[in-house]
């Protein structure tokens, strides 16, 4: 029996040591879950979504947990770019491994501004060899209220992601919401736009309701839904994407150990996002590493890349 | 910190619906100061997922729930690396807990937190989080430890920290607030007594001690000492009665410390989920506490 499988992989032109990465605020900046995982061994760190300016964020409770999965109200809670530059990056680059960057703006306007800002940062890291991988945009955080989600409309996705292209040379990765009609549409329109890659999906809009005082949990009322109970939907999203782009896909919802990640490999994804797993167990990406290169080297697969899709 | 599976010793129902767990880690033992909490999986451990399992039965996942984790301050340490959490059953997750028998390991991760501030010195020589206000007073002479329900957990690590002390110096004096609605959910007194500490009690229905709120208690206290400015409050227990405390230990101008129970998500600092509203805006109870100086707390949020 072969004692190695090759894990490696590529995203557009992102190379990654494995599929596994962290997702957006789930392992902040690095810092913290670094005392208990080795960062270096991961395939890539989404830090948690930036914003121009500070968020303070949704009042607490923040976190509910339901029969199969949590729902979080955070609010894209964050220090804003300034701080981000300043406080976070340089310890962020001290890792061997790519580092995405993600974003979120209220307005076109704020994406393209907060991509500039990060492409002139990374054009100085640049110098000293290590740069930042990739922008993730954040289309879909559904915490924060009284506004529509761009990733819900084709066109406003399409807008964002051309004139932030227009802005930077570092890949783009789209964070796209499931709340949509029709994903392939607006997968689509990011494939069209000149995005990279696509990353999907995010949490699912969701309350809890406290019955004994009648009143809703959250502190912001109703948040979104990640882990275990939202898997099959995000896998199926995975699949129908799959089927109509040619760019890579990360896929993400629930992934909790290697037979989920392989599942959304199968599905077609040629990457995974680990979230809810880390906050219960914050060594969790490597588990799940070592058991999708247990499956690859028990089944003679030997580059997890021959898997990508199988299920087409 | 350490994430480790530990040995359970012991788990014991003490009172009705209040258990007591043993644990064997000396690592996380010896690390330990009083106000620092464990992170625990309560559910069964699954064993490793093996070759055989990635391509059929169970993996990870398998009696997974409930998925979070749950804190549980320390209650007590005790010789040869054993440490004790005391807890009361309320949900799914310390459900789940009371059901895990000795024998049987658990995940755990700790220990978490900043913990009680002892004074500037002793917090020197412990790991504490950089993020606590130092308050520059002397190191007083009375202890006053106010404890709400199943707040009493980590106030008993506390009491046995500053009984060691009061060994040293005769003149310090630990002072015990215990407060519940009834005389059943009034624990660990013989325990306080057998430390050196007066103890006062408060039930809300009267059945044991004072009738009323346990902060009455601790205002009649303060109001008693003549020298307030070698007094420090210490406080664990439902957010309405760590207010009381901070509000009345101010009128005194006596210095607070409060340990707040809240919500997680990852214990850690990553989900930014158990936020507390301070004068400096949100900041976390898992990472920046659970303790902080009442001083530090926007109260008008609570």
């Amino acid at each position: 029996m072969n004692k190695k499988a090759n894990l490696s992989i590529k995203l557009g032109n992102v190379k990654l040591q494995n599929p596994v990465i962290l997702a957006s605020g789930t392992c902040g900046f690095g810092d913290e879950i670094s005392e208990f995982i080795d960062l270096n061994e991961i395939g890539a760190l989404t830090t948690k979504t930036i914003t121009l300016k500070p968020k303070e964020g949704n009042p607490p409770p923040r976190i509910a947990e339901t029969e199969d999965g949590i729902i979080n109200s955070i609010g894209l809670e964050n220090p804003g770019i300034k701080v981000f530059i300043k406080d976070k990056l340089p310890s962020l680059k001290k890792f061997k491994i790519p580092i995405f960057v993600s974003i979120s703006g209220e307005t076109e306007k704020e994406f393209t501004e907060l991509a500039n800002i990060l492409d002139r940062e990374s054009t100085k890291l640049k110098a000293n060899g290590k740069a930042i991988s990739a922008i993730e945009l954040n289309l879909s955080c559904p915490n924060l209220k009284g506004k529509n989600l761009f990733g819900q409309d084709p066109k406003t996705t399409y807008n964002i992601i051309k004139k932030v292209k227009q802005k930077t040379s570092i890949p783009i990765i789209a964070k796209l919401t499931p709340q949509v009609k029709d994903i392939t549409e607006i997968a689509l329109a990011c494939q069209k736009a000149g995005c990279d890659i696509i990353s999907l999906i995010n949490t699912i809009p969701a309350m809890v309701i406290d019955w004994q005082t009648g009143k809703p949990f959250l502190g912001g009322i109703t948040g979104g839904i990640s882990g275990p109970a939202i898997k099959p939907i995000a896998l199926k999203m995975v699949y129908e994407t799959a089927k109509v782009v040619d760019i890579p896909i990360i896929g993400c919802g629930g992934i909790m150990n290697g037979r989920d990640a392989i599942e959304f490999i199968i599905a077609g994804a040629s990457a995974v996002a680990v979230g809810t797993a880390n906050l219960i167990s914050p060594d969790s990406a490597l588990s799940i590493t070592k058991e999708i290169e247990d499956y690859l080297i028990r089944n003679k697969i030997n580059s997890i890349r021959e898997l990508t899709g199988r299920v087409l | 910190m350490f994430q480790r599976e530990i040995l359970i010793l012991n788990n014991k129902e003490i009172v009705s619906g209040y258990f007591l767990m043993q644990l064997e880690s000396p690592e996380i033992a010896r690390n330990s100061s009083p106000g620092q909490f464990l992170h625990i999986k309560c559910s069964p451990l699954s064993a490793k997922p093996t070759l055989q399992r990635l391509t059929g039965g169970d993996l990870k996942t398998g009696n997974n729930k409930p998925l979070l984790r749950r804190p549980f301050s320390i209650h007590r340490v005790i010789e040869e690396g054993i440490i004790e959490i005391l807890y009361k059953v309320v949900g799914k997750g310390t459900h789940c807990l009371s059901r895990r028998k000795s024998g049987e390991k658990i995940d755990c991760i700790g220990p978490l937190g900043n913990g009680f501030q002892l004074s500037p010195k002793e917090s020197d020589t412990q790991t504490l989080r950089s993020h606590r206000t130092t308050i520059n007073y002397q190191p007083p002479t009375v202890s006053l430890i106010v404890a709400g329900g199943i707040g009493i957990a980590p106030l008993i690590f506390l009491t046995e920290k500053l009984a060691k002390l009061k060994i040293k110096n005769e003149k310090l004096k630990i002072n015990t607030f215990l407060g519940a609605k009834t005389k059943g959910e009034i624990l660990c007194t013989k325990k306080l007594q057998d430390l050196g500490a007066e103890v006062n009690i408060a039930t809300e229905d009267g059945s044991l001690g004072y009738k009323g709120m346990v902060s009455e208690l601790l205002r009649n206290k303060l109001s008693s000492i003549v020298h307030h400015s070698s007094s420090i409050v210490y406080a664990c227990g439902p957010q309405g009665m760590l207010k009381e405390t901070a509000l009345i230990s101010k009128e005194y101008k006596v210095p607070c410390q409060v340990s707040f129970e809240q919500f997680m998500g990852c214990g850690i600092g990553i989900c930014n989920a158990c936020v507390i509203r301070t004068k400096q805006g949100y900041k976390k109870v898992c990472r920046d506490g659970p303790v902080f100086d009442a001083e530090e707390i926007d109260w008008s949020k609570i």
